[in-house]
């Protein structure tokens, strides 16, 4: 891990266990903080945050029970990955049956 | 890593790069929130982890730029052990932010407070350090 | 990187008030010991740093603060403090601040003392 880590990521692993989502959505917060975004942003990107990990928790059934999120830094933006090692999911029916 | 993780462990990694000192400790001060520390104790996990990653930043030389956090969250206390892959602590190292003026007051210097910081806010602070690098763990205890 | 931080002053005849916002680190830091000295050489002597709209402060931040307060000092000068959190009063008591300058909880205790 150490060898490939970029100076333009920040990387986070929370268990899945109740209010883990806020602190992945903290740690965005703050990141986005730095950057400059303005407060609305940053509360769009809190709920987000937030809304994809609780995907994860809720459906993942991942047996390491953990989340992992990649913030990564760029000049004008930042990219979130939020990854569990779970069973997957069909994310085109799930869109569609809402 | 997968599969050592535990269930009581948060986990970050960031980039020694100004500013991201408050990351870590805004992660802190959320996680101490949820577990229910009280404001004071809070402000003051969140100024150990500053100290604690500035610390890292300006005198590990670490060769990946990084600094790995671990939040384990116990009942009773909150762990930090903060690790950085650099040349090991030795105070000595000079700062390389700021040029060293002589001190007017030999009991107010103003460089070398970081692990007083720390040791004055934390329940318990341990370093191990070598040439592979230092880890802080720092304790912080619901009742003080 | 940016930061929410800003510096308002607010010069009197006697004294001047330096009013911090944001994390204090070096950055700040530096900006603040900038307007302390412009202060410091147009004569005033007599300074408050108001530190409530500051959350979070680091050694560095601070380091920069017994600089000011040590430019004071050489004048025969004096800085007093407000609007410090418990946490921040215990940190400036333990590196000796606290004998070197002036800690009031707010700004108008802070000027009453010059």
């Amino acid at each position: 891990m150490a060898n490939t880590f970029s100076n333009d990521e920040v990387l986070l692993t929370i268990p899945m266990r109740p209010d883990m989502e806020l602190a992945a959505a903290k740690l965005a917060s703050a990141i986005a903080e730095l950057m400059s975004f303005n407060d609305d942003q940053i509360e769009g990107i809190q709920l987000a945050m937030i809304e994809s990990c609780i995907n994860a928790f809720e459906h993942s059934r991942s047996p390491d029970q953990s989340v992992v999120i990649q913030y990564i830094i760029r000049t004008n933006e930042l990219e979130f990955k939020i990854i569990d090692q779970g069973i997957g999911f069909n994310f085109i029916r799930n869109f569609d049956r809402r | 890593m997968a599969n050592t993780f535990s269930n009581d462990e948060v986990l970050l990694t960031i980039p020694m790069r100004p500013d991201m000192e408050l990351a870590a400790a805004k992660l802190a001060s959320v996680i101490a929130e949820s577990m229910s520390f009280n404001d004071d104790q809070i402000e003051e996990i969140q100024l150990a982890m500053i100290e604690s990653c500035i610390n890292a930043f300006e005198h590990s030389r670490s060769p990946d730029q990084s600094v790995v956090i671990q939040y384990i969250i116990r009942t009773n206390e909150l762990e930090f052990k903060i690790t950085d892959q650099g040349i090991g602590f030795n105070p000595t190292n000079k700062s390389t932010r700021r040029t060293n003026q002589p001190d007017l007051h030999p009991d107010m210097r103003k460089r070398g407070w970081g692990l007083e910081i720390m040791n004055t806010l934390m329940d318990s602070v341990d370093i191990m350090s070598g040439e592979n690098g230092t880890t802080i763990t720092m304790v912080k205890c619901k009742t003080a | 990187m940016a930061n929410k931080f800003d510096i308002q002053i607010r010069a009197e005849h006697e004294y001047a008030v330096l009013e911090t916002a944001g994390y204090l680190n070096d950055s700040l830091g530096e900006r603040l010991s900038k307007e302390a000295q412009e202060l410091i050489e147009k004569g005033y002597t007599q300074l408050v740093i108001n530190l409530d709209k500051t959350a979070l402060i680091n050694s560095i931040g601070i380091s920069i603060l017994i600089e000011i307060i040590e430019a004071l000092d050489e004048r025969d000068g004096t800085l007093n403090f407000c609007g410090l959190s418990a946490t921040q009063e215990r940190t400036f008591r333990m590196m000796a601040i606290a004998k070197y300058a002036g800690i009031f909880p707010d700004e108008k205790a802070a000027i009453a003392d010059f």
